[in-house]
């Protein structure tokens, strides 16, 4: 990684001085940091019996961008064409995928089993 | 910079496969469930994933996708209406219930060890709420974007970040409070992540 990508998140070095502010705006206003997601059914932040795991998954018009624009793409790699093509062929035909069949692009089921 | 784009949409294996490391480590850590200790019915685990549907439409005026069902909360890497909670508890090879019984890792004694988890997803939530909650999370499993960054700049917690993910270079990481590296498969070193929750509930508690 080159000099002027490393500087664009040089920020994160000044970590420390970041999260000190954050806990003392939180303690300045604890309604403005509140967490009610966290609260809903369980413990608030940890402090009641549960673990709070937060996963940011990228996806939204990553997904619509990745499928359109490498569909058209000179020199596609075979992983990925043969991907594109599975994922373009079970979308035409059905609007949910499924993980019943062995050929499913999907790795994932869409309904718990 | 579309091959980018398709590294960057990392499969849902791969954070399938990190909660499931994650629930491994941090099960012994919480009460059983159903068991003493811990209030009954609450999960001891929960994974809050914020993430977004894809746009109903483009500029064009037409969907580039197909039409999500009404239901759909969350899509795979495909554009496929997913849950992220049946690829782990499939992982798991668990029954439909909440209550999992953890496979302990092949080092480990035989037997299993019980743990309430669930997963909640939020895909339509305020984005500053979404980084609050991030920031303020236990345990961060971050994607490669500059907004899981900012929170994992934030976060008191383990920040999980996958190896080699662009917005993730050594110097941010250096700049994290409880900083681990992920493989591309979601696997991590299960003893250094130990170690640095066991530092993080001693900081908490001082």
């Amino acid at each position: 990684m080159d000099g002027e990508e490393d500087a664009k998140y040089a920020f994160a070095r000044t970590g420390g001085w970041w999260r000190a502010r954050f806990a003392h705006a939180g303690k300045a206003s604890p309604l403005a940091h509140a967490t009610p997601l966290f609260a809903a059914g369980g413990g608030a932040g940890g402090t009641g019996g549960t673990l709070n795991v937060a996963v940011h998954v990228r996806r939204g018009d990553m997904v619509c961008r990745s499928l359109v624009e490498q569909r058209g793409h000179p020199d596609p790699d075979p992983h990925h064409t043969l991907t594109l093509t599975r994922t373009l062929t079970l979308t035409r035909t059905r609007t949910r995928c499924t993980a019943t069949s062995s050929s499913s692009s999907c790795p994932t089921p869409t309904t718990p089993t | 910079m579309y091959r980018n784009f398709v590294k960057q949409l990392v499969p849902d294996a791969y954070y399938a496969n990190v909660m499931l490391q994650l629930l491994r480590i941090l099960a012994p850590q919480q009460p059983a469930a159903g068991g003493g200790g811990g209030p009954v019915g609450r999960p001891a685990v929960v994974f809050h994933v914020f993430t977004e549907l894809p746009p109903a439409s483009s500029w064009t005026g037409r969907s580039k996708l197909p039409p999500l069902p009404a239901d759909a909360r969350y899509v795979d890497e495909f554009g496929c209406a997913a849950g992220l909670d049946a690829a782990l508890r499939r992982m798991l090879n668990a029954s439909v219930s909440s209550e999992a019984r953890l496979a302990r890792p092949a080092n480990q004694e035989a037997g299993g060890a019980a743990v309430a988890w669930e997963v909640r997803v939020h895909s339509r939530v305020d984005a500053l709420a979404s980084i609050l909650h991030m920031a303020s999370a236990d345990v961060l499993v971050a994607s490669d974007s500059s907004f899981s960054l900012l929170a994992a700049v934030l976060s008191r917690g383990l920040v999980l970040s996958m190896r080699s993910w662009k917005r993730f270079p050594e110097s941010a990481r250096r700049g994290l409070r409880f900083p681990l590296t992920t493989e591309p498969d979601g696997r991590f070193d299960c003893a250094e992540a130990s170690q640095m929750w066991n530092r993080r509930r001693a900081s908490t508690r001082e």
